[in-house]
């Protein structure tokens, strides 16, 4: 007959047994899941990347579709308006009659324009692809730009009734490390705006140096904007139709200052006037 | 039910009365008796061993379930050691109860089926419980507050009371004097 304690203690082995036996069983059919919810959880990560690097490719095929659609657009449209322009210029020189001189200034001023915008579309459409836009990655002499813009934009100045006055105070041989195109472009944008659209007046660009900055001021005397937050937003409204008549020149200006090291700072004169600053380290 | 409260159970009475007795227990409630903190058990098997247990001493169940959760809840607190203050204020761990500790063993067993205790102070000294659960086993939890005070060296008092809708019992734990 077995001893009743030892029968005891054996059915508490037992039963320690039967429950160690359970939990190995419940720990091995937990970790059977894991791997198999892992398994599911990687094949899921795999479809959903390889998801996302064909929408990515097939938005890059459309980005780049649109720019290249864009571009070629803007090109083929410069030379027949080039041929436009050449032509009326002729023509101008040939019309007598004030009224029909008055019908080919009007189509001129349209046909540049015209050949603005499309000019502008091609380096947003540049800017928007890669950002570059400069084959020519040298530094930008200072003395360089105040010569370039006067040639520029001395006649156009002019045409529009503007004196365009340009001061270069800076000291020969000071540079800054942006290259000429894309600063040039720049300025292009925020004189041409303030020849084209500042009431008439005087167009002053400065060029300064000081602590190692280089310091650009585009000023001109039109009536400024209500909201100076608003002259680097393309998408908020125009109350005062200054941004809707650049059409793409305001978004243009943003585009280039983005990718310039540059800060740009915009003072809206309560008298009326607006001053563009370029600041830029200088170099050399 | 989780097999961590039967092992608490166990624990409980073989401290209060002997090994012996657990297994007396187990013969009486017919139940095999060997439960593992990983497994899940059928309710039933706990209100046998209760039963048995009202029939062997005489003492009334929920007394004995509320002895039973007093002595088991540091066996159910070591399972969540790491979630748990022990130098913290006991009212903290009480209403903590429902959104720390019953998570994490819904994320151990995402089929277990806590009951749901809903915490309120009414004052620096006064906290409210309201629980609810299928398996109404209202003096299990009143055993387990009070084993809490244990636990913390706070002693509670604990008063019961049937909640608005019946399917609530709402404790209102005091600090006691």
């Amino acid at each position: 007959m077995t001893d009743p304690t030892v029968a005891r203690l054996e059915r508490r082995l037992a039963r320690e047994r039967s429950a160690r036996v359970e939990a190995e069983r419940i720990a091995e059919r937990g970790m059977r899941e894991l791997y198999l919810a892992n398994q599911d959880l990687d094949l899921l990560v795999a479809a959903r990347t390889r998801d996302l690097e064909h929408e990515r490719f097939v938005a890059q095929q459309a980005s780049q579709s649109r720019s290249q659609f864009l571009a070629a657009l803007s090109r083929q449209v410069r030379s027949p308006l080039n041929g436009v322009l050449g032509t009326l210029e002729l023509l101008e020189g040939q019309v007598t009659n004030d009224q029909a001189q008055a019908w080919v200034t009007s189509a001129t001023r349209s046909a540049e324009d015209l050949l603005r915008l499309f000019s502008r579309l091609l380096l947003f459409v540049q800017l928007d692809d890669d950002g570059a836009t400069d084959a020519d990655n040298s530094p930008t002499e200072l003395d360089k730009v105040g010569t370039q813009v006067r040639e520029r934009w001395a006649r156009p100045a002019i045409t529009h009734g503007k004196l365009l006055i340009v001061d270069d105070l800076t000291a020969p041989g000071t540079a800054v490390s942006e290259p000429p195109g894309r600063l040039g472009h720049l300025l292009d944008e925020l004189i041409e705006n303030a020849i084209v659209h500042a009431d008439p007046g005087p167009v002053r660009v400065e060029l300064r140096e000081a602590d190692g900055e280089v310091t650009i001021e585009v000023t001109d005397d039109g009536p400024g904007i209500a909201d100076v937050d608003q002259l680097l937003d393309p998408s908020i409204d125009d109350p005062s139709g200054r941004l809707q008549s650049l059409g793409m020149g305001y978004p243009l200006i943003r585009r280039l200052t983005d990718q310039l090291n540059a800060t740009v700072a915009i003072d809206v004169a309560a008298t009326g006037g607006t001053t563009v600053r370029v600041t830029l380290a200088a170099i050399g | 039910m989780k097999g961590i409260i039967f092992n608490a159970v166990e624990e409980a009475v073989t401290e209060l009365h002997g090994a012996d007795t657990w297994d007396d227990l187990l013969d009486h409630a017919g139940v095999d008796g060997s439960y593992t903190a990983l497994g899940t058990y059928p309710d039933s098997e706990l209100m046998a061993l209760v039963g048995a247990a009202t029939e062997m001493t005489g003492v009334d169940t929920p007394d004995l379930l509320r002895v039973l959760g007093r002595h088991a809840l540091p066996v159910l607190v070591g399972q969540v050691e790491e979630l748990v203050d022990r130098d913290g204020d006991v009212f903290d761990f009480l209403a903590s109860i429902h959104d720390l500790i019953h998570v994490e063993v819904k994320k151990l067993d995402p089929n277990a089926n806590p009951p749901d205790i809903e915490a309120d102070r009414l004052d620096d000294n006064t906290l409210q419980l309201t629980y609810r659960s299928t398996r109404g086993l209202p003096a299990l939890a009143e055993g387990l507050i009070v084993g809490s005070g244990d636990m913390f060296e706070q002693p509670v008092t604990v008063v019961t009371n049937v909640g608005a809708d019946d399917s609530s019992t709402v404790f209102r734990v005091s600090r006691a004097a």
